[in-house]
């Protein structure tokens, strides 16, 4: 399989203050040299918690920030050498899915236009071409001909969705970003719009990149998933992997706050209980160590590297010779303080 | 506000919005501007007696008056009477066919003024609120300076340089207007541009002009039209202080202005000349300003974007 997208060491900081004279003094290192890539035709999940950098990820994979180091490849080419109008161009072919319908079309442009503008922008089709493809395409996602000439303000969130999608995929890209694009939909449309994302893949073979903090979405649509914590990524494995035997630490907890739809099982569901997040991670050792269960010194004197254990790519020391059904077996009944381990979307 | 829900259901628009770039209607969220418009009374008064000022500017030449020009010097100074409804001016003329005239060259001032303005603002403002960075502090300081001149004093420099007459006159009236056009873009550019789905069409790689045009564009015009209605009031106010200052209209043409320095010179003979021309102004300015006012709360809600 050739790789849609290859991000290489990918760090990007953030300036969060400045001194008198502007000079920055204070940064938040949002995503801290990640390294990950995605397959023609495949979906990678980007999973952790508020502020661990996903959407950071997201954004730097289509360069709409500039890394301050790293390097992206897309579809082979260096996107960090391309020119302005180059990187324009390839745009037809990565394209993004935001959260937040709503905000994320144009008010003021009817949806036909919204959906034919990447078309006009990328295509030298004439005006009936689009047209005809545009009702196409809305109809692919389920909306009516009629809806072309309505504003976005006429439509549900779901509706709304359905028509980002419709626009993501008019230039027939090989990659989509997805940015939590059912976290703002209700749960009764949720299913409804994963499952065309999932359908339009089959048809038209195109890649995610699909970020998330709702693990049961993942285990729907990925097949393979990165985990993500304080801009770092601790575990990266095939889906089927990660849910049988998370390694990292983080991730157990992560897959442990999952909640069950069963309340014979809630009990016997298991976590790690974890410290609360305590300010900024560490300067040195793992970014993880303060609320880890399994910390040790050596934890907190060097970061652990990436690491392939069983399989799994993963940044503990701890990984491979703690037993994984010690940890996932954990004495039930204890309530654990893990609300805030997941955002309250 | 007591709205009803929006219940225009299935109509779909007749004319395609794909057919050609750049005609696309935004009908459906401007009718329901105009829908709580037409509900404020003031404005709508305000509308009709601008469309009747048009109308007066486009067909006045067509009412049964007499010719504006022709001099009675047995009649001057005269106050309201059956043959001069509104009187007559130093040489006679009546009054009430100057003031028809006036209305025309009145409104075409107003318009070659709000159009230089808008020319020379908007699309500095847009860009600079857009794109930020060295092209926002080089347009922003300029605009800075031309704002720290008092408005009259530097049309009245570039009216100097330029030479008296309506069109040099309003054009400097636009130059001095354009800062605030600027501001206003610059302004409603800068919130719309933080928008997500600005992010999204740039993601989606559409060329900056055409996110300019299309996107920053339409999303900023409610700030826009509201200034530009009440900039209308002030441009015409002030093609009336350079025309009574004489740069203006030359005669024999009459604006409201240049009517109100003519009434000014002989108010010792007589009061009632200035009055007529005062009061149009007055009329019109406020209309504009109504208008303004209404289109800004029927916009409300729209131009901060959802």
């Amino acid at each position: 399989m050739t790789d849609v997208l290859r991000l290489s060491g990918i760090t990007k900081s953030f300036v969060t203050g400045r001194t008198l004279l502007g000079k920055p003094n204070s940064y938040f290192h949002a995503v801290r040299g990640v390294t990950l890539s995605v397959a023609r035709g495949e979906t990678v999940a980007v999973v952790g918690e508020s502020g661990a950098g996903k959407s950071t990820v997201g954004r730097l994979a289509l360069r709409l920030i500039e890394p301050d180091d790293g390097g992206i490849e897309f579809n082979g080419s260096d996107l960090r050498a391309a020119s302005k109008e180059d990187l324009r161009r390839l745009r037809g072919r990565m394209r993004m899915i935001f959260q937040d319908p709503y905000s994320s079309l144009d008010p003021s442009m009817v949806v036909g236009d919204t959906v034919a503008e990447p078309l006009l922008v990328h295509t030298k089709m004439s005006a009936a071409e689009r047209r005809a493809k545009v009702l196409d395409l809305l109809q692919r996602v389920g909306m009516d001909t009629h809806h072309m000439d309505r504003f976005p303000y006429e439509f549900s969130g779901g509706q709304l969705q359905r028509i980002a999608i419709a626009r993501a995929i008019t230039t027939d890209p090989d990659l989509i970003v997805c940015d939590e694009p059912v976290a703002a939909l209700d749960m009764s449309i949720r299913a409804q719009v994963v499952n065309l994302l999932r359908d339009l893949q089959v048809e038209r073979g195109m890649a995610y990149l699909f970020i998330t903090h709702d693990l049961s979405l993942v285990r729907l649509i990925a097949d393979r998933v990165v985990v993500m914590y304080a801009g770092q990524i601790v575990e990266s494995a095939t889906t089927e992997q990660l849910f049988a035997e998370p390694r990292h630490p983080y991730t157990r907890a992560l897959l442990a706050a999952v909640p069950v739809p069963d309340p014979n099982r809630r009990k016997s569901q298991t976590a790690i209980p974890l410290a609360a997040v305590q300010g900024k991670p560490p300067a040195k050792g793992c970014s993880f160590a303060p609320r880890c269960p399994l910390a040790t010194e050596e934890c907190t004197v060097e970061a652990p590297p990436l690491a392939e254990v069983a399989g799994h790519d993963v940044a503990c020391y701890h990984a491979d010779h703690v037993p994984v059904a010690e940890l996932s077996e954990g004495a039930p009944g204890t309530p654990h303080p893990r609300t805030e381990l997941l955002d309250p979307h | 506000m007591t709205e009803t829900p929006t219940t225009e259901v299935v109509t779909p628009a007749p004319e395609s919005t794909l057919a050609a770039d750049g005609t696309t209607t935004t009908r459906r969220s401007r009718s329901r501007v105009m829908r709580r418009l037409r509900r404020n009374r003031g404005a709508m008064i305000a509308a009709g007696f601008i469309a009747l000022l048009i109308l007066v500017a486009a067909l006045g030449g067509l009412l049964p008056l007499p010719d504006p020009n022709k001099q009675d010097l047995v009649n001057r100074l005269s106050g309201p009477s059956g043959d001069h409804w509104l009187g007559t001016d130093s040489f006679g003329r009546d009054t009430l066919s100057r003031l028809v005239a006036a209305t025309r060259v009145t409104l075409l001032a107003a318009t070659e003024g709000l159009l230089v303005a808008v020319v020379l603002g908007v699309p500095l403002g847009l860009l600079a609120g857009y794109v930020g960075g060295a092209t926002d502090a080089i347009l922003s300081r300029i605009a800075d300076g031309l704002l720290s001149l008092p408005g009259l004093v530097l049309a009245l420099a570039i009216v100097g340089v330029a030479g008296p007459g309506l069109t040099n006159a309003m054009v400097a009236i636009g130059i001095v207007f354009a800062p605030r056009f600027y501001r206003v873009g610059r302004s409603a550019a800068q919130s719309v541009s933080h928008e997500t789905y600005i992010e999204a069409v740039r993601a989606d790689g559409v060329p900056t002009s055409r996110i300019l045009l299309r996107h920053i564009l339409p999303n900023s015009s409610g700030p826009l039209l509201v200034q530009a209605s009440f900039a209308v009031g002030f441009i015409i106010t002030a093609e009336a202080s350079l025309s009574f200052l004489g740069l203006g209209v030359q005669v024999p043409d009459a604006s409201w202005g240049s009517m109100v320095r003519e009434g000014f010179a002989h108010v010792h003979e007589s009061t009632f000349a200035i009055i007529p021309p005062a009061v149009m102004i007055t009329l019109t300015v406020f209309a504009f300003s109504q208008l303004g006012d209404g289109l800004r709360d029927a916009l409300g809600r729209d131009s901060r974007g959802s």
